[in-house]
């Protein structure tokens, strides 16, 4: 827990530090009669890099501080990241096959293997939702949800 | 004032007419659809279906909007107290003590009083509205920059105590959010600025799709941690018994409930603010004036009432610089101007005059909305229990689709969607180390006016930081602003201060 706080923190500290310098490049002074466009980042950034520092401190100073694992049980982190690894592959997927094929298969692969549901039921569930999805979205409140460069060249995928 | 009282008759006659009451039900049954995804809130909702509503007749299509406004408001209710997935970012707050409420099975009597706050606060806030109409924007009118930058910073402050521990991770918080608005391109200037080298941060980072990521996909991932995402259980029906002893509970509450209403409203008329920080603001208030601030977040329907009375005060305060001035008081507000524009209709002073049946019609559907998605929301809960019964491996691919498409339809690229995933990631790492989201949250809506009076003021007092303390009303907030901030610091030194005359208990 205490390893995950101070990187947190030194997160925090880079991200500022990154926030000031792309600050000063645009102008973080006083430009023709007002403040330049970097100008009001700067010192945002300039007070969460104080922050972060703070926190830092904090942490080297203090023995006694956050105790505990950051993840209180292992099956914590394999459902995390199950959550996290299939989305993210369900994004990459969409690239290539655009999302209405990505979400269908994303919710067969979800439901089957991670879900540990029925055949029917996930085979059902990974049509209707995208099915309604579809309905919904794209044909009455008319948002195109994006395609994929194979999107119309492969069969069944669109 | 007779005038007033004629004026909104007049429009409950609009509003009550057949075709117009048909319309805002179908508002109300819509928004609430819309409310209770969490991708989609009344902003989205009103957005997505302008299109729609633009070729009814402009009073029917108002109806309709308002309806779906309320609806939208009540939805997001839902969802956030029984599955701490805020629907809408106002219903944010409503979470922090609606969904322990749910966990102990007292969801029913959570959402009974969120309803009837909100409904209340909502009535006292249409009598206020027709009340002080013009008075109040006049006197806001006479604001510049520095106090619009002051007040702001008011907000920052009351929030940074509602994070509970450190002061330091709330400012975090803030100033995190602060930046994301800054990034892409700045609106004074013209230029790309904070774009981490890359093109796709050149639209910069929207509020919507930040909300979406750190509630939607961050509470997913906390929940899959815990596995607790169906664990709420709770009494199917809202039964009359819920209705009054929530009824009676929140009659020891009037402090809090007047406290957040006015303030709500407040917040409401200020434009650019709306329901998402006065709900915050409501809440953080009532914890400080608490007599027992830890009771909050653990349950208490006090910390219910005070988000969804402010929350409601501020939509209608926010309809009064719109209807008054012109100026949308908040992003839905903006929404309906849009619609009003589309209409051929130009809000201010001259509208109340012109057309007085849009006007009053609208203010008065807002009412009839109010009403009729408290019906909707109360005996139609053992529909939404319904949701609950999905298990939670179908609950995670399906909330996961819907807050993809919510992150997209903010501009339409699948890059948005990444957006998503990331905040999503960066919401799980800030709820387990104990960073609060909603000082970010509220940054993130108000960062670019925020930045824009600021820069304002210093334009005027030609780069000068006095303007902000020379100013008496800048001054006044800005020390106000300090002194809610130290607030927590200075609580339990005042509270060892009053202990010390009493003499040591004899044993």
């Amino acid at each position: 827990m205490r390893i995950a706080q101070n990187l947190m923190a030194a997160g925090v500290v880079l991200f500022s530090a990154a926030v000031m310098v792309q600050a000063v490049q645009v102008g973080a002074r006083w430009v023709e009669g007002q403040p330049g466009p970097g100008f009001f980042p700067f010192w945002l950034g300039g007070l969460l890099f104080l922050c972060g520092a703070i926190i830092l401190a904090r942490a080297a100073l203090a023995h006694d501080a956050a105790n505990g694992h950051f993840f209180e049980k292992r099956t914590g982190m394999e459902s995390v990241v199950k959550v996290l690894l299939t989305a993210t592959g369900m994004l990459a997927l969409t690239y290539f096959i655009g999302f209405r094929t990505a979400s269908v298969l994303y919710l067969f692969v979800y439901l089957r293997f991670i879900g540990k549901h029925k055949w029917t039921t996930t085979i059902a569930l990974s049509l209707l939702i995208p099915i309604t999805g579809y309905v919904v979205f794209e044909r009455i409140l008319q948002i195109l949800l994006p395609r994929g460069i194979y999107s119309g060249i492969i069969p069944l995928v669109d | 004032m007779w005038q007033t009282l004629h004026d909104l008759s007049f429009g409950l006659g609009v509003a009550v007419m057949p075709l117009n009451l048909l319309a805002g039900a179908l508002g109300v049954i819509a928004g609430t659809v819309i409310g209770v995804i969490p991708a989609l809130g009344p902003t989205q909702g009103a957005a997505l279906l302008l299109p729609i509503v633009f070729r009814l007749p402009p009073a029917t299509g108002l109806i309709f909007l308002s309806g779906l406004y309320m609806g939208a408001i009540y939805g997001g209710s839902v969802t956030s107290i029984l599955f701490n997935i805020p629907g809408t970012p106002m219903a944010a707050a409503s979470a922090f003590d609606g969904y322990p409420m749910a966990m102990k099975g007292e969801g029913a009597r959570a959402l009974a009083g969120s309803s009837l706050s909100a409904f209340i606060a909502g009535t006292v806030c249409i009598i206020l509205f027709t009340l002080f109409a013009r008075p109040v924007a006049e006197y806001a009118l006479t604001w510049g920059p520095p106090e619009y930058f002051s007040v702001m910073i008011v907000a920052y402050a009351a929030l940074a105590g509602l994070g509970g521990g450190s002061l330091v991770k709330s400012s975090v918080s803030v100033l995190f959010g602060l930046i994301l608005t800054t990034i892409g391109v700045d609106v004074i200037t013209g230029m790309p600025r904070i774009t981490f080298g890359t093109y796709d941060l050149l639209a910069g980072v929207k509020f919507l799709v930040v909300v979406v990521g750190m509630f939607g996909v961050g509470e997913l991932l906390r929940a899959g941690e815990e596995n607790i995402m169906a664990k709420a259980a709770f009494r199917a029906k809202v039964t009359a018994k819920d209705i009054f002893g929530a009824l009676k509970e929140m009659a020891g509450y009037w402090k809090t409930f007047l406290r957040s209403t006015l303030i709500g409203f407040w917040i409401g008329v200020l434009p650019g603010t709306g329901a998402t920080p006065a709900s915050f603001v409501g809440y953080g208030l009532a914890k400080q004036f608490s007599k027992d601030p830890s009771k909050f977040g653990k349950g208490t329907l006090e910390g219910v009432v005070a988000p969804e009375s402010a929350s409601s005060s501020a939509e209608v305060g926010s309809l009064l610089p719109l209807v008054t001035l012109g100026i949308p008081g908040s992003p839905t507000a903006a929404v309906i101007l849009g619609a009003l524009l589309i209409w051929g209709l130009q809000p201010g002073p001259l509208l109340m005059v012109d057309k007085p049946e849009v006007v009053w019609g609208f203010i008065a559907s807002m009412y009839i909305a109010a009403i009729l998605s408290m019906v909707l929301n109360l005996f139609c809960i053992p529909l939404w229990t319904q949701i609950l019964r999905i298990p939670f491996t179908v609950q995670v691919p399906l909330i996961m689709f819907l807050c993809f498409i919510g992150g997209y339809t903010e501009n339409n690229t699948l890059f948005t969607m990444w957006v998503v995933l990331v905040f999503g990631v960066i919401g799980f790492l800030f709820k387990k180390l104990g960073y609060p989201l909603a000082p970010m949250v509220v940054a993130v809506v108000l960062g670019e006016d925020t930045e824009s009076s600021f820069r304002r003021s210093l334009i005027m007092s030609n780069g000068s930081p006095s303007i902000f303390f020379t100013r008496p009303v800048s001054l006044i907030l800005l020390l106000l602003a300090l002194a809610l901030f130290l607030f927590p610091l200075a609580a339990p030194v005042m509270k060892k201060w009053q202990k010390r005359p009493t003499p040591a208990p004899v044993s």
